[in-house]
């Protein structure tokens, strides 16, 4: 006899969900390759903006700052394409669940950042790029809502 | 939509874990399918048909409303 109480209920990985915005590295191959992925792209920014401001102090070159602009845009690009790819090869529901947090994020993250450019223009405070990371908390969070849905 | 995937999956004593590896599938998926939360695409419908060796109307059915 199978235990059906484990399996009246799908658990979905929860600490995955909120701390890395998937189904965590255990769930799949392409989860593990996503991740790193992401840990490669990181490590490339890490140290190419540390070289960059070293190279910056040193010479005194402006190009320095494109480098790390390049490199910012760079590596969140490349994060994207890495997640889309990642997605991609989620079985449906699990695609269904990432999409749903996706278009969540997108709503709420307009209305946050919108907001915030308010803010902006009434303070004169300029906003960091960093602070666009702050829409992978707000994925985060909707996963673990939408997943809810499907337990 | 109601099914009988669990009626179907408990009569060949498949866990949920082993039909979903069967149709390349998580196991998230056949429970939200079972408890009725989530309704699959027509090509897995088509997949768990051939795997239970029946017609999809026989597996799935349209509420009545």
């Amino acid at each position: 006899m199978r235990d059906q109480t484990r399996e009246s209920e799908a658990r979905w990985p929860l600490a995955s969900m909120l701390c890395i915005g998937t189904f965590g590295t255990a769930h799949s191959p392409a989860a593990r390759l996503y991740h790193r992925r992401c840990w490669v792209a990181l490590a490339v920014l890490i140290v190419g903006s540390f070289l960059s401001s070293v190279a910056g102090a040193a010479y005194d070159a402006p190009g320095t700052r494109w480098v790390f602009a390049a490199l910012l845009g760079g590596t969140f690009s490349y994060i994207a394409w890495a997640l889309w790819r990642y997605v991609s090869a989620l079985d449906e529901l699990g695609r269904r669940v990432q999409m749903e947090a996706m278009a969540i994020t997108y709503v709420v993250g307009m209305a946050v950042f919108v907001s915030l450019g308010g803010v902006q223009t009434a303070t004169r405070w300029n906003i960091s790029p960093l602070v666009f990371i702050g829409l992978e908390l707000i994925r985060s969070a909707a996963l673990v809502a939408v997943s809810r849905q499907y337990r | 939509m109601k099914n009988r995937v669990r009626e179907l999956r408990l009569e060949r004593d498949l866990s949920q874990g082993a039909l979903a590896d069967a149709l390349g599938v998580s196991r998230q998926t056949i429970n939200a399918i079972e408890t009725g939360k989530y309704d699959p695409s027509l090509p897995l419908a088509f997949k768990m048909a051939a795997h239970f060796r029946l017609r999809i109307e026989d597996i799935f059915r349209p509420d009545k409303d």
